[in-house]
């Protein structure tokens, strides 16, 4: 009876210490970024953009502001307001792309809606966008690749729609590479480099393959700044493949460490961590340097957790939103994980020297650029703020929603 | 709507120079401050002594003698002067006058008139003051009213017994105050006989219970007063505007007013404080604060004829005027706090149904009209609609 009793005691406890501390799934499926309710700040060179593109969530409708004086462009109904919307903005602001559930609707800067563009059955989970070339990859949660080819004015040219397997094997995570081609690991390890322009003219997926010894492959990011090499992070290590030799050329052991974030904004980058003596985090950056070699940067003594985070190796900035309440561990940049008791936090690159430590306000939806924060507020009316990261100022856009409610 | 107010101007004037007369008449219905207080003494003074008419001999014996109840008082003090010759004569007098005396009080053919100036008397060659005044020739008693309403109600019947004896005649002669009668044989013996037919009276109303019979409707508050404040608590609503989705469309508060009335037309004044909210989508609210300030004027409506009673004293008052606003709006939710001011004036109009309590006090029901009209320009809330008011309260006429 007694050795009855000890064993309920011994599984409860390890029920209770098993559930407390989840394990680590990582996020795999993902071509590009996560889509967002609220457009990027930065262009796709890196460079901040003073508009932004948003669905507000009380009217249902999507609104676009110019931050530099501030005030409200226009706002645009929706198909199927109900559902949820994500935006993507063209950088010079000659459209606007609307992902919702089945549904693709591009608006351009004049004239009417293109809608009904691609008949995806589920909901947008993640894009790539290359803008200089008009291609558009939107990967669904039924995994369903998209593929567009836009004008500059946001016309669709071409477009296809496949399943998320290539030949044998499923894709694990992908993005589109600086000259055009789309970039795709697969679950048997190979990496895919798609050429999407007779992809979309042939209706198939046209292609070269090679294989790799990564284990168990799970994310992958192309170099902006060197074209032909991808980061890539598997089951234990975080490696640098160059497409050209379709090899890889650099690979780090981190078996050892905790993967806290991979981020793609704007060179890609990966932040491990691992518990120090005292039982606080020391957070490594992971990155590939100007000449193509993986470099790991560590930073002591880190008890917070990252949800976002922003390198420019060109501005020689690394930028996080960090956080120091508890929440479950998503490995893909999603500042608002947590709206509370956040901070943001740069660093110069280079030598890691501290240039900004700031709260970031709570309860706002926000975006980061390189000088300002721009934070959408939970507020029916409609209240969104610009602040000046370096001047503290702060621009206010008050009841933008007020006309819209019925 | 100009040729209506301008209309009602003019009625408004012509009541007000109407009513600036110094005296008035008794006419049973009420519009004088003392008039529900003499109909109660006639009242009484006719029940009295159509009881004292059907009396026999024995039940009539102790007539014209004091009660204790009475003892000090004027009415008593003249009964206990009374020689047993006068007494018997007293006795006599008022059973054999006492049916005329009280159709005579009941009787259109008597007049009545009130008024503010001192009431005198000419004896002998020379002037007495009086709080009353009978002439039977023209059968018209005058009356000080500010006299006759501070008179307790045994006072007032002994007065009024006293001044319509005087509209009968014995032996054929008109009874004066300066002749002999009877057993009442002094220079002054007709006013003795009618003191002591008065005192009589008295007594017997107490006797017999009509002295306290109208206790109640003489504590009932009087719609003749002058001068009125109101307390109100009101609630106004306006239709729904879908156009305009902040639009506050239902407020409540409460008003402070004050009213002349000249006669039946008068003036006010009112101030007044209301406040409203709409609440939109799950966490948006808008709050109105609304201040008043109006001037207007009215009309008194009493549309029931017995001033003794409750519905006699209820009455109707209309009104019509101008009000100024100052409006404040606060909009809020989760992030917003703005507030924005406007003001407008219109003409407003309000009826107000007066049901009278006692002691001056009243209950009152009204109904309003304002078709404001303003626009918060910074939040760009329009208000339009014209809002109708409901009003409970409680006014005090003195």
């Amino acid at each position: 009876m007694v050795s009855k009793i000890t064993a309920l005691i011994l599984m409860s406890l390890l029920f209770v210490a098993c559930t407390a501390t989840p394990p680590e799934t990582e996020d795999d499926g993902n071509i590009g970024n996560p889509v967002q309710g609220i457009s990027s700040l930065l262009q796709q060179q890196g460079t901040e953009k003073n508009t932004v593109v948003f669905f507000d969530k009380t009217i249902r409708k999507i609104h676009q502001f110019d931050l530099s004086k501030p005030a409200l462009v226009k706002t645009l109904s929706v198909e199927n307001p109900k559902d949820e919307h994500f935006v993507i903005h063209h950088d010079q602001g000659n459209y606007i792309i609307d992902l919702s559930l089945k549904d693709l609707t591009i608006f351009p800067q004049n004239g009417s809606a293109q809608k009904g563009l691609l008949p995806f059955q589920g909901k947008p989970k993640s894009a790539a966008f290359h803008q200089a070339l008009g291609y558009l990859v939107v990967y669904d949660d039924r995994m369903t690749v998209g593929i567009l080819k836009l004008t500059p004015q946001g016309l669709v040219e071409k477009r296809w729609l496949s399943g998320g397997f290539i030949d044998q094997a499923s894709i694990v995570s992908g993005d589109i590479m600086s000259d055009g081609r789309l970039a795709l690991a697969l679950s048997d390890n190979s990496i895919v480099l798609v050429n999407l322009e007779q992809t979309l003219d042939q209706q198939q997926w046209i292609y070269t393959q090679f294989s790799t010894n990564l284990n168990r492959v799970s994310w992958i990011a192309p170099s902006p700044s060197n074209p032909n090499l991808l980061l890539a992070k598997d089951a234990t290590s975080i490696s640098v493949i160059n497409v050209v030799s379709q090899t890889v050329s650099s690979t780090l052991d981190v078996s050892e460490l905790r993967l806290e974030k991979t981020s793609k904004s704007f060179d890609p980058h990966i932040i491990m961590s691992k518990m120090n003596n005292s039982g606080i985090k020391d957070r490594s950056l992971v990155f590939i340097d100007g000449g193509g070699t993986l470099r790991n940067k560590t930073l002591f003594n880190m008890p917070r957790t990252v949800l976002t985070s922003y390198l420019n190796l060109a501005q020689n900035v690394w930028s996080f939103v960090d956080t120091n309440t508890k929440v479950d561990t998503i490995y893909y940049n999603d500042i608002d994980h947590s709206k509370v008791g956040r901070k943001l936090v740069q660093y110069r690159a280079t030598d890691m020297l501290l240039l900004t430590d700031k709260k970031v306000p709570d309860q706002a939806q926000i975006q980061l650029a390189d000088s300002f924060i721009f934070g959408l507020f939970p507020s029916e009316l409609g209240y969104a703020v610009r602040y000046d990261i370096r001047t503290e100022q702060k621009s206010e856009l008050k009841m933008f929603n007020k006309d819209h409610i019925n | 709507m100009k040729t209506s107010l301008l209309l009602f101007v003019l009625i408004f004037a012509l009541g007000c120079a109407m009513s600036s007369a110094r005296a008035s008449t008794f006419v049973g219905n009420g519009g004088n401050a003392a008039d529900v207080a003499l109909q109660v003494t006639l009242n009484q003074i006719k029940e009295t002594l159509e009881i004292v008419d059907e009396e026999n001999d024995k039940e009539s014996a102790n007539l014209c003698t004091c009660r204790p109840q009475f003892d000090g008082h004027m009415a008593c003090e003249t009964l206990k002067k009374l020689s047993p010759s006068q007494g018997q004569f007293c006795v006599a007098f008022t059973r054999k006058k006492s049916k005329e005396i009280s159709d005579l009080s009941q009787n259109a053919k008597v007049r009545f008139n009130w008024t503010h100036d001192s009431v005198t008397v000419q004896e002998s060659g020379r002037t007495r003051g009086a709080d009353a005044v009978a002439d039977s020739k023209t059968f018209t008693i005058t009356i000080n009213q500010e006299r006759y309403l501070a008179m307790t109600s045994y006072e007032r019947i002994f007065l009024l017994t006293h001044e319509l004896a005087h509209l009968t005649r014995w032996e054929n002669r008109d009874i004066n105050d300066e002749q002999k009668i009877g057993p009442f044989n002094n220079e002054d013996g007709g006013r003795n006989l009618l003191n002591a037919m008065a005192a009589a009276t008295v007594m017997r109303s107490y006797d017999y219970g009509t002295l306290r019979k109208y206790q109640s409707t003489l504590k009932r508050s009087h719609n003749s007063q002058r001068h009125w404040v109101d307390v109100d608590f009101i609630s106004s609503s306006a239709s729904e505007d879908k156009n305009s989705t902040f639009f506050v469309n239902k407020h409540s508060g409460a008003s402070l007013t004050y009213r002349y009335q000249f006669s039946d037309f008068g003036v006010w004044a009112q101030l007044k404080n209301m406040s409203g909210t709409v609440d939109v989508l799950t966490t948006i609210e808008g709050k109105e604060a609304v201040s008043a300030a109006s001037v207007g004027m009215n009309y008194r409506l009493r549309p029931f004829e017995d001033p003794m009673s409750f519905l006699g004293q209820s009455h109707f008052i209309f009104a019509v005027g101008v009000e100024a606003i100052q409006t404040k709006y606060h909009l809020t939710d989760t992030s917003i706090d703005e507030t924005d001011t406007a003001s407008a004036q219109s003409l407003v109009a309000h009826s107000t149904y007066y049901m009278p309590l006692q002691s001056g006090f009243w209950l009152s029901l009204g109904l309003g009209y304002a078709p404001h009209s303003y626009t918060y320009e910074t939040l760009g809330i329009e208000a339009n609609k014209s809002q109708i008011s409901y009003r409970l309260g409680v006014s005090y006429g003195f």
